[in-house]
Order: structure tokens, then C-alpha cells, then sequence
């Protein structure tokens, strides 16, 4: 098998059901991604998100409180 | 001149005359109205008859084509009130009562076209619901609704 590579393609499908969807590449590291775009087949701007569940490694977010310091 | 019944009777077409000389009319024989036994005498040539001591069934005296042949060419002469009841309709009677196939009254349809109305009926829902389901994944959506409202024009 190649190698993964940086990039993947991800699907969006509109939550308006229609079976609208569009494709983008993105990070592989990146979270999940959902955006508001128009979807044509319900006249309006939709929630995009996701087909398919992907791997995403967890990044613990910074803490900036000094509640780790003595 | 005009003919006597009997007279008449005897121009009938050789297959409805033989018929009546083997079943006659309604009010000089009296026929079951449906299937019966081979003993009964009143039984019905047009329907199957059973034997009760094999317990079989026999086949009409008279198949379904050459029924209906007799019923067709009985109306001709407008005597077709005189054969014996029979399991079939014609003409009106058909087109008023006719026996629909289950199958023809209740389709079946294909998978697709037994899911659609469902289909349409979430993507209705999930259309008029949008902004509710936007505003899940993105709370600052409101601030967008609120600047839709405020350009909202109207006719006054």
C-alpha cells in the first residue's frame, strides 16, 4: 500500500437531505469539518457535513492556567 | 307473418338449441347458483361439480371459451337470462363489477417508489428545521438570523 499522504478528499452532504454534496481536500489532521454553503436543490444555504467517519488523531488543547503549577 | 316459440325455437344456432334441449331455461329447471355435487340434479354445468365418494373435483360440463360463446350468441336473441347462472360477467355487468386482481388493486410497486413519499416528507422537514439545525453546530449563526431579519424587506 502507498503511503498516506498529507491531504484527504472528504465528502459533504447536505443535512436538507436532498443528496446534494460536495468534495474537499483537506488536511488530514484537521477536524471534522462542517460548513454552511447553498444548496441548490433546497434553495437555501444548508449545514454540510460530513459522509463518512474518519480518523482523527486528538489533539489535548493548551492550558493556559497555571493549574498545572505548584 | 310472425313465428310461434316453438318455430322460433327450432332457428335458434345448433349450439344454444342443443344446449336448451340438454339444460332448459330457468323456469322449467332450476340450476345451483354455484359449484354443487355430481348427484345434486340441480347441479350447474357451468361450474366444477364434486364427486363425494373420491372426494374429486370434476371439471364444468361446459369450459370457460364455449361458456362464454353460448352466453354471447344467448344475447344476440336476448335470451341470455335463460342459461344457468354463470361464474362469469360480460359486457356491462363486467364493466360495472368487474374482478380486479389483488395485485391490480393494491400494487406492490417497486422499493423505491414505497419509500419516496417518506423521502420527501424528511427532506420537507429537515428543509423548514434548517435553521435550527444550523444553529446546533454553529450557536454564532444567530447573529446571522438577526441581520436577516432586519434586511427583510417588505411590500409596506
Amino acid at each position: 500500500m502507498a503511503k498516506k499522504s498529507i491531504r484527504t478528499m472528504v465528502k459533504l452532504i447536505s443535512s436538507a437531505k436532498t443528496g446534494y454534496e460536495k468534495w474537499f481536500n483537506i488536511k488530514r489532521s484537521s477536524p471534522d469539518l462542517n460548513l454552511i454553503l447553498y444548496d441548490p436543490r433546497a434553495q437555501r444555504h444548508c449545514l454540510f457535513t460530513e459522509a463518512k467517519k474518519r480518523k482523527i488523531a486528538h489533539v489535548t488543547p493548551k492550558d493556559f492556567t497555571r493549574s498545572h503549577r505548584v | 307473418m310472425s313465428l310461434t316459440p316453438q318455430q322460433a325455437f327450432k332457428k335458434l344456432p345448433a349450439k344454444l338449441h342443443n344446449f336448451f334441449l340438454r339444460y332448459p331455461p330457468r323456469p322449467y329447471a332450476q340450476y345451483a347458483a354455484g359449484k354443487s355435487t355430481i348427484d345434486d340434479p340441480q347441479r350447474n354445468p357451468f361450474f366444477p361439480n364434486k364427486n363425494t365418494t373420491n372426494g374429486r373435483w370434476y371439471d364444468a360440463t361446459y369450459s370457460r371459451r364455449r361458456s362464454a360463446d353460448l352466453f354471447k350468441t344467448a344475447y344476440k336473441f336476448g335470451l341470455q337470462d335463460l342459461l344457468p347462472p354463470m361464474p362469469r360477467k360480460f359486457y356491462q355487468d363486467k364493466f360495472d363489477n368487474k374482478n380486479w386482481m389483488r395485485g391490480v388493486l393494491h400494487q406492490k410497486k417497486q422499493k423505491w417508489e414505497r419509500e419516496l413519499p417518506a423521502k420527501l416528507e424528511a427532506r420537507k422537514e429537515a428543509i423548514e428545521n434548517m435553521d435550527a439545525i444550523i444553529l446546533e453546530k454553529r450557536p454564532r449563526y444567530k447573529r446571522q438570523l438577526e441581520k436577516q431579519q432586519q434586511k427583510k424587506k417588505t411590500w409596506f
